[in-house]
């Protein structure tokens, strides 16, 4: 009866191991086309500076090693405005709370660009608390959650937490406070 | 005669150990992923990020912890150099004492030591320790502007298990 047991969890244990890997990949994948997004979304914004010649961009390919994920190739951007040189440098995936993190690093500090439940504003919307009656913890409501869409965010005030959207004017404002403009 | 100074009942050893590890158990709880704050304070943290930030807060906190028994020790020594100085004691230690306080409006801990490492039987390599661990104090009161070279590694513990032994085997007047 015990060898039978222990066969069992062994083979459990088995799928639990693949389980695992294909949801690791999976979370590695939309990482890395997250990536891209951003990447493309930011190109637009300098559209109009790479049309006249003012800023170019190019990528380097980084190698990541993040736990669970392994190993794996992400693109670094390198952002050239005049003498300036602004990099997007990817973080990674398994991260408290968020499905990424780019850190843009200039000459004069860094800044991080996060990929965060979009209904996230800061980090105070992040809380949570699990209220215990006579013990036992109360079953969740019956209604689904709905799924979660990631978008990208600066996070604009490092004491608080604030998630701002990323669009042109705050990308522009991130640049401008880590190049020192 | 009414003594002039008294020892803070919340700078004893054993409230200033327990005072430690509640400090220590609530950080371990606060970085760890059933705290309801986790996801909010460690927002965008690769989990070895939040380990190495527990382990820079629980240095921290250790060596404060440190520094409140030393300075506890040393009111422990400065109060009973009041007691023994004022209450004309005729012990070589309290004579001695009496002498330091005509010469000097402030006397400096490090001479109450010597005294205590000549009249008494205190065991001089616990007066050694005292010494060291009292330069270990000097850096962390004085900002660590500078790079120190201790000869032995300070921290809590020791530190604590350190002043237990001066606390009972030093025999403190008042």
């Amino acid at each position: 009866m015990e060898t039978e047991d222990f066969a069992m969890f062994v083979a459990s244990q088995q799928q639990t191991d693949v389980d695992t890997r294909i949801f690791w990949e999976e979370q590695r994948d939309e990482w890395l086309s997250a990536l891209d997004s951003l990447y493309e979304k930011i190109a637009g914004f300098l559209r109009e500076y790479i049309e006249a010649g003012s800023i170019s961009y190019d990528f380097t390919e980084i190698e990541m090693n993040e736990p669970e994920v392994g190993k794996y190739l992400a693109k670094r951007m390198d952002i050239k405005i005049g003498r300036q040189h602004v990099s997007l440098v990817p973080i990674g995936t398994v991260l408290v709370a968020l499905k990424g993190r780019v850190d843009a690093v200039g000459s004069a500090g860094r800044g991080q660009i996060l990929l965060v439940d979009e209904r996230v504003k800061s980090a105070a919307d992040l809380i949570k608390v699990t209220v215990n009656i006579k013990g036992s913890i109360p079953s969740s409501p019956p209604a689904q959650k709905p799924p979660i869409s990631w978008v990208w965010k600066i996070l604009t005030n490092a004491l608080q937490k604030s998630f701002e959207d990323l669009d042109k004017e705050s990308f522009f404002e991130l640049v401008m406070e880590i190049a020192n403009a | 005669m009414p003594s002039r100074f008294i020892l803070d009942p919340a700078l004893q050893l054993d409230e200033l150990a327990s005072y430690h590890q509640d400090i220590m158990a609530a950080l371990h709880i606060y970085f760890s992923p059933s705290a309801p704050t986790f996801a909010a304070r460690f927002a965008g943290k690769r989990l070895a990020e939040v380990d190495h930030e527990l382990e820079l807060r629980a240095a921290e906190s250790d060596a404060r912890s440190a520094l409140v028994v030393l300075t506890s020790l040393e009111a422990t020594f400065q109060v009973d150099f009041d007691f023994r100085r004022r209450k004309m004691l005729t012990d070589p230690l309290s004579v001695y004492f009496r002498e330091l306080g005509k010469k000097r409006n402030r006397v400096r801990l490090e001479d109450i030591l010597e005294g205590w490492k000549i009249y008494t039987s205190a065991p001089p390599k616990l007066i050694s320790d005292l010494r060291g661990a009292f330069k270990f104090r000097h850096w962390l009161a004085h900002g660590r502007y500078w790079t120190p070279n201790f000869g032995a590694k300070y921290d809590f513990v020791n530190v604590h298990l350190m002043a237990r032994g001066v606390v009972s085997r030093f025999l403190f007047a008042g």
